[in-house]
């Protein structure tokens, strides 16, 4: 009688049917990772309110840079037309304040690809003012648009969709987390056209959520996303030290350890590219409301951006 | 044949000597006479002010203290850097009420060691990175009144001619009340705590509210001057780190 059963080795098995079973847990187990992505997606908010943020490929990535290098070049905006469809962006002349060109995305399309602005002239500075979470962190868009107004600096850069979903645009993202995104493009870029210039990244932090007491205490904190300070950091806070007193200025890592902005995409984009001069500027809530409504106070700040890009 | 025998019985063990520590010694100087403070590691930076002798820097506590701290170096140039005999200098104190009556005024004097000497005997110095001159060794003192100081005057008074500049930062003590004190000293980081509480037998979290709020309440505060930096006062950012040897060393 022929049986579905054999004898092998010391113990009954049904013949085949080790196979089919773990056939049948990998394809369990492939269906319930499935699942839980999609639940992911659906639950977890970065991914959900990510989907309809642009995030260009390397191609794109490429093109963003030669957009931005040739934005850096000088010249017509309208000569930018041709690259700025490619990038998703809209380019246009500066208003009468400067002479450059703007670089945005439609007023309607919240698809987060962020704003450029390029001054041209001779005598432009060598520094970008950048602020990746405007909005977020209060008063650092406003501080980077005042900043570049009342400076010669070269460049300026800000984000255009939220870091946390917003009414008026759902879509988020956390710029200084993309590796790929037009606003390191912009900073690849201008390093290349400025290998000695400076990028300033701002942002903002609230005292009363850090851990130690000298980054409670601090009025700002610098790190060039390393945990070796450069001679060219400690100018800088030296200068924000005496310029800004009594606020005060505390270097990453030696002074406290926090907020020293490691894992930093576009410091990292930059360091990897060869380039030196990143700058990531922690500001108060108290300093930030401060400098912006405190015009002289705001100039020492500039002057010492100023300096240290020269 | 007598004396020469005792001096070479006391010149070898001073030879032996000198060979093994000698070579250190000069090593510490060389380092500290070619050292750049580019180069030095630092742990901690600050503001100092620059006393003058013909006008006074004013400094107001944010409300009236019986006791204050003042931690003063001079600053050398590089000619001065060995000196042997080191360096004295003074600076006159003038401490005033609320309502501007002057309480008290005192005229102290330190002597300060050579930077080198700094440099080579101990684990800390202080420099300034950006400027030629050199800072000697560093001292402190509490001033205490009966009466109630709200501000303080500070000059400089005639010192060695060698001292180029005499800096000076002003401490206050918190003012914490109660259990703010407490609530402070558990905020801080481990380490801090562990620093604060060193002078005690316990580690911080054995400590009872009442060592906490008194290892809280003793924290100082600096105190700026009134004025405007650049034309009441000057002020300079002066490092402090680690002597480069003194990191593989152990103790003091």
């Amino acid at each position: 009688m022929s049986s579905m059963w054999s004898m092998k080795d010391c113990g009954p098995q049904p013949k085949g049917s080790k196979v089919s079973e773990r056939t049948a847990i990998l394809v369990r187990g492939l269906a319930l990772m499935a699942l839980a992505a999609g639940l992911a997606a659906l639950l977890y908010p970065p991914l959900r309110q990510a989907v309809g943020i642009e995030r260009p490929d390397r191609a794109r990535f490429a093109e963003a840079q030669q957009l931005f290098a040739a934005a850096l070049a000088g010249g017509p905006s309208s000569r930018l037309q041709g690259r700025v469809a490619a990038v998703g962006l809209i380019a246009s002349s500066a208003s009468r304040e400067w002479h450059g060109a703007v670089l945005r995305e439609a007023a309607d399309d919240c698809k987060g690809r962020g704003t450029y602005l390029v001054r041209e002239g001779g005598d432009v500075l060598p520094l970008a003012v950048t602020a990746p979470h405007r909005g977020a962190d209060r008063h650092t868009g406003t501080l980077a648009a005042s900043l570049f107004l009342e400076s010669r600096a070269a460049a300026a850069a800000w984000n255009s969709a939220p870091r946390n979903p917003q009414a008026d645009c759902p879509h988020a993202l956390d710029l200084a987390r993309e590796r790929h995104h037009p606003f390191t493009a912009f900073a690849l870029a201008f390093a290349r056209h400025y290998p000695e210039g400076l990028v300033v990244q701002l942002h903002g932090f609230d005292r009363e959520l850090r851990r130690e007491a000298a980054a409670r205490s601090a009025g700002m904190i610098l790190s060039n996303g390393t945990r070796a300070p450069d001679a060219r950091l400690l100018d800088l806070a030296d200068c924000l030290t005496l310029s800004l007193a009594p606020y005060s200025a505390s270097v990453f890592p030696v002074e406290t350890g926090e907020l020293g902005a490691l894992a930093n995409a576009q410091g990292q984009a930059l360091r990897g590219a060869g380039f030196a001069g990143f700058v990531h500027l922690e500001l108060s809530a108290e300093l930030r409301r401060d400098l912006v409504g405190d015009e002289a106070l705001r100039a020492r700040l500039r002057k010492c951006l100023e300096r240290a890009a020269r | 044949m007598t004396r020469l025998l005792l001096f070479l019985l006391l010149a070898t063990p001073a030879a032996v000597a000198g060979g093994h520590y000698g070579p250190q010694l000069a090593d510490y100087l060389l380092q500290a006479r070619f050292s750049t403070a580019q180069e030095a590691r630092f742990e901690s930076r600050a503001i100092v002010y620059r006393l003058e002798r013909d006008r006074a820097i004013s400094f107001a506590f944010s409300q009236p203290v019986e006791m204050f701290k003042l931690i003063v170096h001079p600053t050398v140039g590089a000619a001065d850097r060995a000196r042997a005999e080191g360096f004295v200098y003074g600076f006159r104190a003038r401490l005033f009420d609320g309502d501007g009556e002057r309480l008290a005024q005192h005229d102290i004097h330190f002597h300060a060691k050579s930077p080198d000497e700094v440099f080579a005997s101990g684990t800390r110095w202080r420099f300034f990175r950006n400027r030629s001159e050199l800072i000697a060794a560093q001292d402190s003192i509490e001033i205490a009144s009966e009466r109630r100081i709200a501000r303080i005057e500070l000059a400089a008074l005639p010192s060695d001619r060698a001292v180029n500049g005499i800096d000076v930062r002003v401490y206050e003590r918190r003012p914490i009340l109660g259990q703010q004190a407490i609530a402070n000293f558990r905020r801080l980081s481990k380490e801090e705590q562990q620093a604060l509480a060193g002078a005690n037998a316990f580690p911080p979290d054995m400590l009872t509210d009442g060592e906490m709020n008194s290892i809280a309440l003793n924290q100082w505060r600096p105190v700026g001057p009134v004025g405007i930096a650049g034309s009441d006062y000057v002020l300079h950012v002066v490092y402090e780190g680690l002597r480069p040897a003194a990191e593989g060393e152990q103790g003091e």
